[in-house]
């Protein structure tokens, strides 16, 4: 197995799936509304002198007795900007929400490499406190692992001042990849993404502790981020109306995301990121 | 309802202890979590689950207040006194005839109606008012209308089988009567049914209380006849079901002197005869039986028979049956002659007389037997040969042992005067009087005018009527079973005792010492006992037709029903605080 025992055969032949317009060198794979070098046919123009004359239509000549060039779509690569959530709300629970969201990371980073798309990763809690450049090629993956395997989850968390703070370093027309539970602020930093002229995907990672609390009882919750505290006497009823509460949070990510064309979805941590990135695969990658 | 410990109600402070807990601040333990956002929002989650769990928990709450509420019920041991129709004021009617002395279970269905009855009174209300009568072969007031619990209890406890068969018809207008001078008030039978149809029915108000089972095995001693060195134990099954068992029979110091199996299809009948006994004052007679549900007719007794010889005339034309029944006294010289050759010499020469469809102009000086006397005569009242549509015996010291419900008779004369010994539609069919001294024992049928002389009481008969001729064995006094000790300057003693019983108390199975003045004699008292099936029925047959009783829920004490119905709270609690959501 690889990195974060993940099964990254399964992933060998998917890119991350496009909505167009976006920018890039001329190496990658992805094509673009530009002429180019690759072998998908564009359009034809009349020969123009210092024109390659192994792009001249000698078929067409024939018919019309007129010199005509082929042009041919370029093919580009992508810029995908991995964003991690840092807080320490992402590293509590027995089911260890960090590492399973730094292996999702991982694997939408490798998904990239493999695509030819160039791989930018940030990890923070309130700011860009970790920040890899873009990096591409398989070379890049050690680099990739190496990073990921050096984050902390610890602080106090703002997700929107999080993504706030990556205005500098975004281009338009890239991927950006959020992954955080979105326990904090969030709103105003999609919103940044979205002017950002960014195609946005989220990742809400959502533990089974969380969905599901086993504690009972008459309990103090203290807050892993802040230490803020809130009694509560759990049982079925309050269970009941903390799941109805959570169930909501989540319509709410959901709704947002959808009314602004943000591809959204839900991980469960106790599924293995491999299986869920399969399991939304139509949605959210194509074939190579 | 009432409550039979009320005191427990002071239990019922634990309700105000729960509401406290409950509105205690309970003591919470940290626990960490992600983030306390999603626990912030419960406040503000959609209004409509809010209230459902607001319901729920207000449920929770209710349940453990009515499962406290329904314990401290329990603990005052609430009776549901259950009034349908008639009622708080009843004329209550006690069988108390033989068929309640089965058990059913561990108690007789007497001891069963007693206790519900017992449950009734002590659950009434103050106003309530209460009769009780006993209903054996006569009707009797046990208690007028009372309110006081304790008077009432206290008569219930003098009520104890009594008779052979329940007279209800006559119970029941007796309680007619009483109810009628009480407003609204009703009247309530306690029996296993063991009776014939009813006369009439109380217009309203009335219940019929049933008792026992339908299925019942029972063996039981019909009679013991000694004669001479042997002796004869009529077994009956009078039950549902075939019953087997051993008859024991022990002389008067309790030796036992006779042992044999005997085993019965229901409604057979067995005469065992034993002979060349030892000599003994009396005998018992005892079926012993494991699974016999009818302890009280197992045992009867009989003293031995004393006949003094003598020499009996028969005049008669002939009669087969009258001659053999006489042969079998060997004590008795028995001469038979033609009345056309009776003369009055004869009178002097024999002890006792038996004429059949004959009567001298002038009677002898002796004891005599008739049957059939000629009608009219110049020596007692007759009357013409009439049909007789039912029989029934009377009680008399004659009629000891014979049983007459199996006997029928076509055509008989009406006797006038006398003691009656059994008795018809028109009047006595037979009496004993007396003659010059002389006791005269008149039927007023011929022998062979029924099936009399084919029926075991037609031997008892003519034995009970010789002894008495002879002056012998036939007590002074009848005492019954039940009966109490009468008073006067007689005694009476139990075996064994030299202090008589007090007067008036009551008198069960045994053999008892009778004393009056020098003379001296042994009575046996033996339970009643009856042929009629003792098998209960829930149906009361009327000339309006059928009328079903019920097993009867007055004074229905409350306490496991509510403590099932607090298990179930319990389980309904323990269900909506885990997966009531």
């Amino acid at each position: 197995m690889a990195p974060f025992d993940l099964d990254l055969a399964r992933l060998d032949r998917l890119m991350l799936r496009h909505k167009g317009g976006l920018a890039g060198t001329s190496s990658g794979k992805r094509l673009s509304n530009k002429f180019g070098a690759s072998l998908e046919f564009a359009d034809y123009r009349p020969y123009l002198p210092g024109d390659d004359i192994r792009r001249i239509d000698w078929a067409m000549y024939g018919r019309s007795r007129k010199l005509f060039t082929r042009l041919n779509r370029s093919e580009l690569d992508a810029t995908v900007n991995i964003v991690i959530d840092g807080s320490a709300s992402m590293d509590w629970g027995d089911w260890d929400k960090g590492r399973r969201s730094l292996a999702l990371a991982f694997a939408l980073g490798y998904i990239s490499i493999r695509s030819y798309d160039r791989v930018t990763l940030a990890v923070g809690a309130k700011d860009v406190g970790n920040f890899l450049p873009p990096v591409h090629g398989r070379a890049a993956l050690p680099r990739i692992i190496d990073f990921l395997e050096r984050q902390e989850f610890g602080h106090a968390g703002n997700l929107s001042a999080l993504l706030l703070s990556l205005k500098n370093l975004l281009r338009p027309n890239q991927f950006t990849v959020v992954i955080s539970d979105f326990l904090s602020d969030w709103r105003q930093g999609l919103e940044s993404l979205l002017f950002a002229r960014q195609q946005v995907l989220v990742f809400h990672v959502v533990s089974p502790d969380e969905v599901e609390p086993q504690w009972r009882g008459a309990l103090t919750l203290v807050d892993s981020e802040t230490g803020g505290k809130k009694d509560v006497d759990l049982d079925q009823f309050t269970l009941a109306a903390y799941q109805q509460a959570g169930e909501e949070h989540r319509r709410e990510i959901r709704d947002f995301c959808r009314s602004r064309g943000i591809s959204c979805f839900e991980y469960n941590v106790g599924a293995d990121p491999v299986d869920f990135l399969a399991s939304i695969a139509p949605a959210l990658l194509r074939s190579v | 309802m009432k409550l039979l410990t009320p005191l427990a109600l002071l239990a019922g402070l634990v309700i105000p202890a729960i509401i406290i807990l409950y509105m205690l601040k309970k003591r919470t333990r940290p626990q960490t979590v992600s983030s306390i956002i999603l626990w912030q929002r419960l406040e503000r989650v959609n209004r409509p689950a809010l209230r459902l769990s607001k319901l729920l928990r207000s449920l929770l709450l209710i349940l453990q207040l009515l499962t406290a509420l329904l314990l401290v019920l329990a603990l005052a041991r609430p009776v549901l006194n259950l009034v349908t129709g008639s009622g708080t004021t009843s004329v209550i009617i006690i069988d108390t005839s033989i068929s309640m002395g089965v058990r059913e279970g561990r108690e007789t269905r007497l001891e069963q109606a007693l206790e519900r009855i017992r449950a009734q009174i002590r659950g009434k209300a103050p106003g309530d008012r209460f009769a009780l009568i006993a209903m054996g072969e006569e009707a009797a007031v046990v208690s007028g209308f009372s309110s006081d619990s304790a008077a009432l209890l206290a008569a219930l406890a003098q009520v104890d089988i009594s008779s052979a068969r329940a007279n209800p018809n006559a119970a029941l207008a007796l309680a007619v009567n009483m109810a009628a001078a009480e407003a609204g008030a009703g009247v309530l039978l306690y029996s296993a049914g063991c009776f014939g149809p009813l006369a009439r029915l109380p217009e309203e108000g009335f219940e019929f209380i049933t008792l026992g089972s339908q299925e019942v095995e029972n063996l039981l001693i019909e009679n013991v006849v000694p004669d001479g060195d042997r002796l004869y134990v009529t077994v009956f099954n009078n039950g549902t079901v075939a019953a087997s068992g051993r008859v024991e029979i022990r002389d008067s110091k309790g030796e036992l002197a006779g042992r044999r199996e005997v085993q019965l299809e229901p409604q057979g009948r067995q005469v065992l005869v034993w002979r060349n006994l030892p000599e003994s004052p009396w005998v018992s007679a005892a079926v012993v039986s494991k699974s016999d549900q009818l302890d009280l007719d197992n045992l009867c007794y009989s003293l031995g028979a004393k006949t003094a010889p003598g020499k009996l005339l028969l005049i008669s034309e002939g009669n087969l049956f009258l001659e053999r029944g006489l042969l079998l006294y060997p004590d008795i010289s028995v001469s038979r002659v033609s009345p056309a050759a009776y003369t009055p010499a004869m009178a002097e020469m024999y002890d006792l007389f038996v004429l059949d469809g004959f009567l001298p102009p002038e009677l002898p000086g002796a004891p005599i037997l008739v049957f059939d006397p000629p009608h009219p005569n110049s020596h007692f009242g007759t009357g013409e040969a009439v049909k007789i549509e039912s029989l029934r015996p009377l009680s008399h010291p004659l009629m000891s042992h014979v049983d007459f419900s199996e006997v029928s008779i076509g055509f008989g004369k009406v006797i006038t005067g006398g003691s009656g010994l059994l008795e018809f539609e028109q009047g006595l069919l037979a009496a004993a009087m007396e003659r010059r001294g002389q006791p005269l024992v008149v039927f007023g049928f011929a022998v062979q005018a029924g099936d009399l002389p084919l029926r075991p009481a037609f031997p008892i008969l003519l034995r009970n009527i010789l002894d008495s001729f002879a002056g012998s064995s036939q007590p002074s006094i009848l005492l019954r079973f039940c009966q109490k000790v009468p008073g006067g300057d007689a005694a009476v003693y139990a075996l064994g005792s030299s202090e008589p019983l007090e007067p008036g108390q009551k008198l069960g199975a045994g053999v008892y010492t009778y004393v009056s003045g020098e003379a001296e004699e042994l009575i046996a008292v033996n339970p009643p006992v009856t042929t009629d099936s003792v098998a209960a029925s829930d149906k009361l047959e009327t000339p309006g037709g059928q009328v079903r009783g019920h097993a009867g829920t007055r004074g229905m004490p409350l306490l496991w029903p509510l403590i099932l119905s607090a298990l179930i709270l319990t389980g309904i609690e323990w269900w909506v605080d885990n997966y009531g959501s």
